[in-house]
């Protein structure tokens, strides 16, 4: 268990054993940067972080390749064992679990394909309708934000979720045209002709998400597959959804599409 | 190993080393082991709501690993953002501030320490990734532990940037926006003066947290010469060996964080949150689970402050910065294990305590 990249008694010079832990911190470090690079050149950076927060990854992961390189420079520029030996007693060592720890976010990073949270996770995560989503932060906020914007249509679906909370059967928004996308997710109890178009709300990253969604009629509901992105275009109304009556799309026309580029809303 | 080890690598030292795995090492291996087996277990058998209704097929196991992956990703990535910031701050200490400025500004008394460590936050604006580098290089400095102990625990919280989102997500409530200061300024204190009275309480700091910065004074030490090039090639190689090093505590909180976050089912957390006990206990439960960034946690405190009363939301947002899945794991890096031990009771018994008596006596 315990690597010794090179045993002392062969390397009568002691600084060579110690290069390699610095080069190695390099490399990782480099690669977590290129990492966080990598998420934002190929877009994939809002399936985890708020864009918000973009500008920062980006000084992050520039900041990392720029220490990677110093770091490697200066080990391998310097003959001398001054700094090296001022590594020595760093906390890692060779035996440290810390050797490979980074690598974990390097390969899920670069080579586990990049996945919006989606149904699976609904079921831990809880659901916005259920009484205790991040859909009260505006409620809290204020009804007046809503009131805000006049017009429905213009309405995410946090708006939507928000204002038919407290009154599903508001008659002003009874009836209203509506047009929303998210993704399918059903659950048994529900249904056939029924499914929740749902987003995650997201404030900072992936660990707060909470699920939203507004229950949707529509006769072939059980052709849809759960998980997939859809378009839904309808009108407000009123149904039995699991038990409760519920604010419903009634759908008129649903259309598959692809996962938006940014699958998340934020309040 | 109570003493300063200092820099010197002899090669008598080094075999010393070399025999067999540290004690740290083999609980590092011994929670990375335990929580893949717990991970295998889980993903094998499916959530906890699946384990209760039966049925797995492979599709809920690759989208368990879908969901552990993606918000694996967001925590780390979030929280080596705000790693990398601590981790440039305690290089700016480090090459800045010297030992003697130390000596001359923190006060003589345990309580001047104490409450200026509270209040430096506001200073060095960090959350709890940042807050442990920034504490640990201040402590290796020669700060006094309490005053480390206290930036520990209250810089998250006491800084610019996070009162003023909670102030925001809050709409001013003064009862939650002062709460939460006060309550955080309170619980750092008397956990920093316990931490003072210990009769060697430098001897409570892990030997790497102390060794982090002695291989510095070497090079850096008054009245030795430097070059701003030696200067920068210090600031790049301790800030990599930092970052790199506290990176591997990151990355296991953030994993178990995660690896919670896929199994247990929130609504079961919030069923069992009544009463004004239960309450405070669930939502620490949460804050030490979500392991939410302090600067966004009032946020998502918002979201439960309709269903949770006051002290439970309290608790949330006191507790949660202080102690989360990562932040324990960093404090690994800085104090000895029984020290971690002793910290993390105190906080959490006083959150508690406070927090319960707020839901009875004035919620």
């Amino acid at each position: 268990m315990a690597y010794s990249p090179t045993p002392i008694h062969d390397v009568p010079d002691h600084r060579a054993p110690s290069r390699w832990l610095p080069l190695w911190q390099a490399a990782l470090i480099g690669l977590t940067g290129l990492m966080l690079l990598i998420k934002i050149y190929t877009g994939t950076l809002p399936l985890y972080v708020h864009t918000r927060y973009t500008p920062l990854i980006l000084g992050t992961g520039v900041t990392l390749l720029l220490l990677a390189l110093l770091q490697s420079w200066f080990t391998l520029r310097s003959p001398e064992g001054v700094h090296i030996h001022g590594h020595e007693h760093g906390a890692t060592s060779w035996r440290s679990v810390a050797m490979l720890a980074l690598l974990v976010p390097i390969v899920l990073g670069l080579f586990v394909p990049s996945r919006a949270l989606g149904s699976a996770a609904i079921d831990t995560r809880g659901f916005g309708t259920s009484g205790t989503g991040i859909r009260t932060v505006q409620s809290v906020a204020g009804e007046s934000a809503l009131i805000g914007i006049p017009d429905p249509t213009q309405w995410t679906m946090l708006d939507w979720v928000n204002a038919l909370l407290y009154q599903p059967d508001n008659p002003r928004l009874q009836g209203q045209p509506i047009e929303q996308t998210g993704f399918v997710w059903r659950r048994g109890e529900m249904e056939q002709s029924q499914f929740i178009l749902s987003r995650f709300v997201l404030s900072c990253c992936t660990a707060d998400s909470l699920a939203i969604g507004l229950p949707v009629v529509w006769p072939e509901a059980s052709a849809l597959q759960s998980d997939g992105w859809v378009r839904v275009r309808g009108t407000v109304g009123l149904a039995n959804v699991m038990g409760h009556q519920e604010a419903v799309i009634l759908a008129e026309e649903v259309v598959p599409i692809e996962q938006p580029a940014e699958p998340y809303l934020y309040p | 190993m109570q003493e300063v080890e200092q820099g010197l690598v002899t090669p008598g030292r080094r075999l010393r080393r070399s025999r067999g795995l540290s004690k740290q090492t083999w609980t590092q291996i011994f929670v990375v082991v335990g929580s893949l087996a717990i991970y295998a277990l889980l993903v094998w058998t499916g959530t906890i709501e699946q384990l209760l209704g039966g049925e797995i097929t492979l599709d809920d196991l690759g989208a368990g690993f879908n969901t552990l992956t993606t918000i694996f990703l967001g925590i780390f990535i979030e929280a080596a953002a705000f790693l990398l910031l601590g981790v440039l701050m305690s290089a700016i200490i480090q090459v800045f501030i010297t030992a003697d400025m130390l000596e001359q500004w923190v006060p003589k008394n345990r309580l001047g320490a104490t409450l200026m460590g509270c209040m430096m936050g506001l200073i060095f604006p960090v959350c709890e990734c940042g807050s442990v580098p920034a504490a640990r290089r201040l402590m290796a400095k020669g700060a006094p532990v309490p005053l480390g102990v206290a930036f520990l625990l209250a810089a998250p919280v006491i800084n610019p940037v996070v009162i003023a989102s909670t102030w925001v997500a809050f709409g001013g409530d003064p009862w939650i926006v002062g709460g939460r200061i006060g309550l955080t300024i309170l619980i750092a204190s008397v956990i920093a003066l316990v931490f003072s009275f210990h009769p060697k309480s430098r001897s409570l700091l892990a030997p790497a947290a102390l060794q982090a910065t002695s291989a510095h004074q070497d090079c850096c030490a008054p009245g030795v010469k430097t070059t701003w090039g030696e200067r920068g090639r210090a600031v790049a190689a301790h800030s990599s060996t930092e970052f790199f090093e506290m990176g591997q505590y990151v990355v296991l909180g953030a994993f178990l964080a995660a690896l919670a976050q896929t199994v247990i089912p929130q609504e079961l957390l919030l069923q069992i949150g009544g009463n004004p006990i239960s309450s405070v206990l669930v939502m620490m439960l949460l804050a030490l689970i979500l392991s939410i960034c302090s600067t966004v946690d009032a946020f998502v405190a918002l979201s439960f402050a309709t269903t949770f009363n006051t002290g439970a939301i309290l608790a949330f947002l006191v507790f949660g910065p202080m102690i989360d899945i990562k932040a324990v794991l960093l404090f690994m890096s800085t104090f000895k294990r029984h020290a971690v031990v002793l910290l993390v009771t105190l906080a959490t018994l006083l959150s508690f305590l406070t927090a319960v008596w707020i839901n009875l006596n004035v919620g």
